[in-house]
């Protein structure tokens, strides 16, 4: 890579750092894990930054290499996460129905790895149906779907957890 | 439910360990290898590492040290980089660029009596591995320094020391090559080259890079070994009936990286040509065995 072109790497990775390891972090919730699934995106995005600089959808694409970055590591043994029947326990705000800082995370732990990154890219990234489901590798109505699904599924957790 | 929600639910974030001049460094290293190593790339980029000092890839060179598979490793030729840098000490100012801390030059008779080790040991170990009537020749590609020849497998020592420049660094190289070429009751059928590093502090956890390449079929496998060394396993096959390249890299828990490709060309799959062979010589399986070996390694960690 050309110098000059390193130095639009390096600006571009500086400047996108905040969004991508709380991303990283809405997905694994594990700060170390979300480095380590920055420090590889980036690695990655280093290896084709001469295809890639100039695109359009230059964030597209390298939250596209993130999140399979993550769905990847989840397929493997050592990191798959255990199931679990039971939610922790979750304080809840006295006066309404609100998903405190933890709660919020915890809720979105539950949800099916595909499902969690559907709604993070809506919501979180703010993408629309049809970026997410370029991301994601599937259709729109399939994100649709995942993400209503995962909406519903943080609700009616939501409304599980004692006041 | 917005991001403001979930900017609040994430709370304060953590200094970041994300370390980008390490990924630049790594990007180097790796983009150094595939011009060194990678046929497609190499080509595409129009270079190879001579300006740099490294590995001398174009010229051909003679064919004989010959060694049958089960017979004596050969012995060391020149191992040392005869190239204009102080060969007898280490580097004297630790040097920092980009992220990366210089490495310090081996000293030349270490340098020297470490080829010999290595090729011994790769040797032996290919020659395990390969099918009764293989045969190890000189690689014309491992001519290093330029116009000088190696043995089959037999390692040399590139040395290139860290110089930042205004806009960068260049070099901060150490490490043992060696290349072979695979013959099968005399026929050539395929190659060999192994890259074995140091341990540097500079490196970054293996990881695929994900993908494609430029006219070419590519697919890499990241894994864990028996004792938890990281493994990457790769395999380049350039469109059109060109060449297929399988390459291994082991992360050892010593800290010592290697890097072995064998491709089913005879000389340098960077100069692509027909294949002499339908696959490889040795499979990933077997570079995997052969990087894991005993004696394959300059670690210290």
């Amino acid at each position: 890579m050309k110098r000059s072109d390193e130095a639009g790497y390096r600006d571009y990775v500086t400047c996108r750092m905040e969004v991508l390891r709380r991303t990283a972090y809405l997905l694994c919730r594990d700060w170390h894990l979300a480095d380590d699934l920055v420090s590889i995106t980036i690695g990655k995005l280093y290896w084709h930054w001469h295809r890639v600089a100039g695109v359009e959808h230059l964030d597209a694409y390298v939250r596209r290499i993130l999140v399979r970055t993550w769905l990847d590591e989840k397929d493997r043994p050592w990191r798959r996460e255990e199931p679990t029947d039971a939610l922790p326990d979750v304080p809840a705000a006295p006066a309404h129905r609100v998903v405190e800082r933890a709660g919020l995370l915890d809720l979105l732990a539950t949800l099916a790895p595909r499902q969690r990154a559907a709604v993070v890219l809506r919501l979180y990234c703010d993408l629309s149906v049809e970026e997410t489901a370029e991301i994601l590798g599937c259709s729109a109505g399939t994100v649709k779907s995942q993400t209503a699904r995962g909406l519903d599924t943080l609700r009616a957790r939501a409304a599980e957890v004692p006041d | 439910m917005d991001r403001k929600m979930f900017d609040e639910a994430i709370g304060e974030v953590p200094p970041s360990t994300v370390d980008v001049d390490g990924v630049i460094a790594r990007g180097r290293r790796a983009a150094r290898i595939r011009r060194v190593a990678n046929p497609w790339v190499a080509t595409a980029a129009g270079v190879v590492a001579i300006a740099f000092g490294a590995v001398a890839v174009l010229l051909p060179g003679n064919q004989e040290g010959s060694v049958g598979a089960g017979g004596a490793p050969p012995a060391p030729m020149s191992t040392v980089d005869s190239s204009p840098v102080s060969s007898s000490a280490p580097t004297s100012t630790p040097v920092t660029c980009g992220g990366r801390t210089a490495v310090p030059q081996v000293p030349a008779a270490e340098a020297t009596a470490t080829s010999a080790r290595l090729t011994s040991a790769l040797t032996s170990s290919v020659q395990a591995a390969l099918p009764a009537g293989s045969q190890l020749t000189a690689n014309p590609t491992g001519e290093y320094p330029k116009g000088t020849p190696h043995g089959p497998l037999e390692f040399y020592y590139v040395f290139q020391p860290l110089v930042p420049l205004e806009n960068g660094c260049q070099g901060g190289v150490s490490e043992y090559s060696a290349w072979a070429t695979i013959s099968v009751s005399g026929v050539q059928k395929g190659n060999l080259m192994a890259l074995v590093t140091p341990p540097s502090g500079n490196s970054q956890p293996l990881a695929c890079p994900g993908g494609t390449v430029a006219d070419a079929q590519y697919s890499c496998n990241r894994q864990t070994g028996p004792n938890g060394e990281a493994i990457l396993t790769s395999t380049l096959t350039q469109n059109g009936g060109g060449p297929t390249l399988y390459r291994v890299e082991v992360d050892r828990l010593d800290g010592t990286s290697i890097l072995l490709d064998s491709a089913n060309v005879p000389g340098d799959a960077k100069q692509g040509g027909r294949p002499a062979s339908p696959v490889p010589s040795l499979t990933h399986q077997q570079l995997i065995t052969i990087a894991l070996g005993d004696g394959l390694t300059v670690g210290s960690r």
